[in-house]
């Protein structure tokens, strides 16, 4: 019997032990002082660029910790993370996504000039994109447009002239004609609202996000982008049909994969892309519709969540890791296109000098992206209810009406 | 199942011994089993985000749930997933373990080898099958080389996604079946076997009139534990299909995941759970209920 | 004679059958470990299992584009702690429950065989809320604490000791042993099978779990294999090449541990009726 009294006892010191271990809430700040910082990642090489990066901040006193999750999985990480009093105290945010945890940022315009943070260092559009409410929440590091990225060694193959800036619609669909043959195709054209925005804006000139952030699928512009988007798939059959995935950019996965030979995405994706491809892979401004060649301009930065314990390390720690010697680092490493404007020749090394014209081009003809409270619930329903839509199983106004309901 | 070998207990006995043996576990049963549960009950009555208040709402959860038209396809969707993928796993385990049982040789490889899929991460099976199943894979190009023209595409088409779903549960999920009904031939014993040999009935009819009946229990337990997990099905549509095209393989245990984790709404998460647990209830429930016609205790 | 003769046959023809059903049931795992050696851009658009070079230098590429040795040894340390707290908890309840008398025993037996039906979802969720209280989001003791006290394993190992005969306990008693003594040097040993079996499939519980893991665990340091693969999954652009790799690898472990414990399978599925799971 004293055995199984020991046990007994044995079994509740050992919970309450358990229990008693946790610290629950540490305002972002680790039992040695290190701050922590969280941030997405795709990979081990992109984790080590932003260690790095990181250390840049121990240099200026402040210890960072890392914590990365995928792109896909940050956003309800955050926010599972604030539930329990984890926020860290630097958080990594896309200018698309601030509305849905700008209610963990802190402010910054009182501080920044304390920080030696001058706004006019930076590229204008994405400075502003990271505002919301009139308050500037986070301190950019890279910014794009989306572009037309595209597979040159297969161009080659099949004596298709390379995309260059000033191409049309009417360029494109050929090229993806040509380019369409032996089992591969010559565009892929998902279902990815990110993706059918800049081509909204080339076409017919219209965003389906408004101004304030209103969402309006349904205007006739958009409609017609859609049907024309969908046209690429079942009627001028120059893109695969497509399938209900988990694949975040089922786009960048064809390219590299070799099975289309274009994709529209960001600058921010041709590094993996070039890691990844056994081909030379080349950047073209979005073709030019009736609207000229248009496209909008994203990009991300960091802020401070409100519920930090030690904000004055983690605003040292933000002027570090967006500063210049970080965003050389980062266009360096071809992490990033900076945001900061003096540092952005650092990114054109000499494999990606051929990008320089593509992607200039873009810059000088984009608009800063809108972005709204219900973007991602929009991409999550575009994305998933998309998929007959594209396969010409499912109605494009029927679908475009009943996300619409499910947005606004 | 076996209440009957319960003793009835005399007060007189070994209650601090007993205290002590089960205090682990019946600790962590109380913390990790029962509390939850019934916490479950009261969470599900309230609007409760990650972030901000909560806010008692009594049944709201339910009623919204219950006349929202995505939950009555979700639900829709998950009861077509598992009329036909138990049945189909069921007569797959249960044909090769009578097959192999029969004069195979090397029966523990056979069986070995239609087991692993089962012991396999499920993400994993279900990478390879979209693999499989993308445009341009195996069974694309099998359809070109021989047919000429592609395989349907199968992830994208709302007619076939939930097929695809199905077929590769089956592959992966009947191993364990296998491997009951594979134990429960075992313990037939010869002589039954052979009585029937000699009455000279023919191999279908022994299967029939002595295999079956002889089978029954195993069959019964099987059925009960492929039922619930079936009605359980995440991981397959999760990797698979993202629910889609459309909501054409959205489950309810995915659509649990999305409302509670990914949109942060707890309360509609719990009230799922319930929702889920009421239907696996109810139907075991009719299961035991049923047993009696067709399974067969005595040996 | 000739009836033995066509019996014979028959036989063979048997074989070669399920032989062939087997090799068809096993081509996706074929084409794992082939698209797994396959340059990536040779992975679509063609049905020949091997690509225009061997490239094994995938699997290294596979091991090192996410910390993958990290999370193995993140698997295998929940696995193994959950699993020993698992057979022993079970261990000491089964017991109390086949052996001693004591108050209230039916009923709470019958609490336990009550909830081993329950469905993990409908728990999900408080547990997620009751980590969040205890602070234990993001950590190893919430990955194998919950999941280690089911009602299964003490039903399990109860109905097995049940089956032990009583005589054998009463000469270690006359002896002067102590009911732990008991347990683990009489009981144990006999049950070794049924506990073997519980180990063995609740290492590939823990092993596999998904949903659990992707829900309380935020921190990709402390991701399991079937959580990184899906990280492999959801990053920038589809290296299939790189995933089917990392799938192999995962199949690992347990495959291992089912080739070794084999013979013992059946067996222990018998005695135990475990299935369908």
């Amino acid at each position: 019997m004293r055995p199984g009294r020991k046990l007994s006892a044995a079994a509740l010191v050992a919970l309450l032990a358990l229990s008693s271990a946790c610290a629950s809430e540490d305002g972002g700040v680790t039992d040695t002082g290190t701050l922590r910082w969280a941030m997405w990642s795709g990979s081990s090489a992109e984790t080590e660029t932003w260690k790095r990066i990181g250390a840049l901040a121990a240099d200026s006193g402040t210890a960072l910790e890392l914590q990365t999750t995928s792109f896909n999985d940050y956003w309800t990480k955050t926010a599972a993370q604030a539930s329990t009093g984890q926020t860290a105290c630097l958080i990594g945010v896309q200018s698309l996504r601030v509305p849905l945890i700008s209610s963990l940022l802190r402010p910054l315009d009182a501080d920044l000039a304390r920080a030696g943070i001058d706004a006019a260092d930076f590229d204008p559009s994405i400075w502003k994109s990271l505002r919301v409410g009139g308050d500037q929440l986070a301190v950019p590091y890279d910014y794009g447009p989306q572009v037309v990225l595209y597979n040159a060694t297969r161009f080659r193959e099949l004596g298709v002239p390379l995309p260059k800036p000033g191409w049309t619609v009417a360029d494109f669909e050929a090229a993806a004609k040509a380019l369409t043959r032996d089992g591969r195709w010559g565009f892929a054209a998902n279902p990815v609202i990110d993706g059918v925005i800049p081509w909204s804006l080339s076409l017919q000139g219209v965003n389906p996000i408004g101004e304030g952030g209103k969402v309006d699928l349904t205007q006739p512009g958009f409609v017609a982008t859609m049907r024309w988007y969908v046209d690429l798939i079942g009627k001028q059959r120059v893109a695969p049909p497509v399938q209900a995935t988990s694949d975040m950019t089922p786009g960048i996965s064809g390219l590299i994969s070799g099975s289309v030979a274009m994709t529209v995405d960001g600058p921010w994706q041709l590094v993996n892309v070039m890691d990844q491809a056994d081909f030379e892979v080349g950047v073209a401004p979005l073709p030019a519709g009736k609207a000229g060649s248009r496209s909008q301009v994203a990009g991300s930065g960091f802020g401070i969540s409100r519920t930090c314990k030690d904000p004055e390390a983690a605003l040292r720690a933000l002027a570090a890791i967006t500063g210049p010697r970080a965003a050389k680092m980062m266009a360096e490493n071809g992490r990033a296109y900076p945001a900061r404007t003096a540092q952005q020749d650092a990114w054109f090394s000499p494999e990606l000098t051929a990008a320089r014209p593509g992607l200039q081009a873009a810059i000088s003809a984009a608009v800063p992206a809108r972005s709204a409270a219900s973007y991602s619930t929009l991409d999550q329903l575009f994305r998933q209810y998309g998929v007959p839509v594209m396969n010409g199983q499912e109605d494009v106004s029927g679908f475009l009406e009943s996300v619409q309901q499910q947005v606004n | 199942m076996s209440m009957t070998t319960i003793r009835v207990p005399k007060p007189r006995g070994d209650g601090r011994a007993a205290l002590g043996f089960l205090a682990p576990s019946t600790a962590g049963f109380l913390l990790f089993t029962l509390i939850p549960l019934a916490g479950s009950v009261i969470i599900s009555m309230f609007a409760w985000p990650v972030l901000g208040n909560r806010e008692f709402v009594g049944l709201e959860n339910f009623t919204d749930l219950v006349t929202s038209p995505i939950f009555g396809r979700v639900v829709l969707n998950t009861v077509v997933f598992v009329v036909l993928y138990v049945p189909a796993n069921l007569v797959v385990s249960l044909g090769l373990a009578v097959w192999i049982s029969t004069r195979i040789r090397w029966r523990g490889l056979y069986r070995l080898l239609f087991f692993l899929p089962a012991v396999t991460p499920l993400i994993s099976v279900a990478l390879v099958w979209r693999l499989l199943f993308q445009p341009g894979g195996l069974l694309d190009e099998t359809f070109r080389g021989l047919f000429g023209v592609a395989a349907p595409n199968v992830l994208g088409d709302t007619r076939w996604a939930m097929a695809a779903l199905i077929v590769m549960s089956v592959w992966q999920g009947f191993g364990y079946n296998m491997l009951v009904f594979s134990a429960g031939l075992n313990a037939i014993p010869d002589s039954i076997k052979e009585a029937a040999h000699i009455d000279g009935a023919g191999p279908l009819r022994r299967f029939w009139s002595v295999t079956l009946p002889m089978l029954s229990p195993s069959m019964f337990f099987a059925m009960i534990m492929t039922l619930i997990t079936a009605f359980q099905v995440f991981v397959q549509p999760y990797v698979l299909t993202a629910g889609g095209p459309g909501a054409a393989t959205e489950t309810l245990v995915l659509h649990l995941y999305r409302r509670g984790f990914e949109q942060f709404d707890l309360g509609v998460a719990a009230a799922i759970g319930w929702i889920l647990f009421m239907i696996i209830m109810t139907v075991t429930a009719v299961q035991f209920v049923g047993q009696k016609r067709w399974v067969h205790y005595d040996g | 004679m000739t009836a033995e003769r066509s019996h014979r046959s028959w036989r063979i023809v048997s074989q070669v059958l399920l032989t062939i059903v087997l090799v068809m049931f096993l081509v996706p795992f074929a084409w794992m470990i082939a698209t797994a050696l396959k340059p990536p851009d040779e992975v679509f658009g063609s049905a020949s299992p091997i690509g225009s070079e061997v490239r094994w230098s995938n699997f290294a590429e596979a091991w090192n584009y996410l910390p993958f040795a990290k999370f193995l040894l993140n698997t295998f340390t929940v696995a193994v702690i959950g699993t020993v707290i698992v057979c022993l908890t079970s261990l000491l309840a089964a017991y109390a429950f086949a052996r001693l008398r004591f108050r209230g025993r039916g009923a709470l037996f019958l609490v336990y065989l009550a909830t081993l039906m329950l469905p993990q979802e409908v728990t999900v969720v408080p547990m997620f809320i009751l980590m969040q209280q205890l602070g234990w989001v993001d950590s190893y003791t919430a990955l194998v604490l919950p999941w280690a006290f089911t009602a299964f394993g003490t039903f399990l190992l109860r109905q097995f000791m049940l089956s032990v005969p009583r005589e054998l306990e009463e000469a270690a008693r006359i002896d002067g042993a102590g009911r732990v003594r008991i347990l683990f040097q009489v009981i144990l040993p006999v049950a070794r099978p049924a506990v073997a079996v519980l180990a063995v499939f609740t290492f590939i519980t823990y092993w596999n779990s998904f949903l659990w893991p992707l829900i309380i665990v935020n921190d990709q340091n402390l991701a399991t294999v079937p959580l990184g693969l899906n990280l492999f999954l959801s990053q920038q652009g589809n290296q299939w090449h790189l995933l089917m790799a990392a799938s192999a690898i995962s199949m690992v472990p347990t495959v291992l541990l089912v080739i070794l414990l084999q013979r013992h399978l059946v067996r222990g599925i018998a005695l135990s009726g475990l299935g369908g799971r």
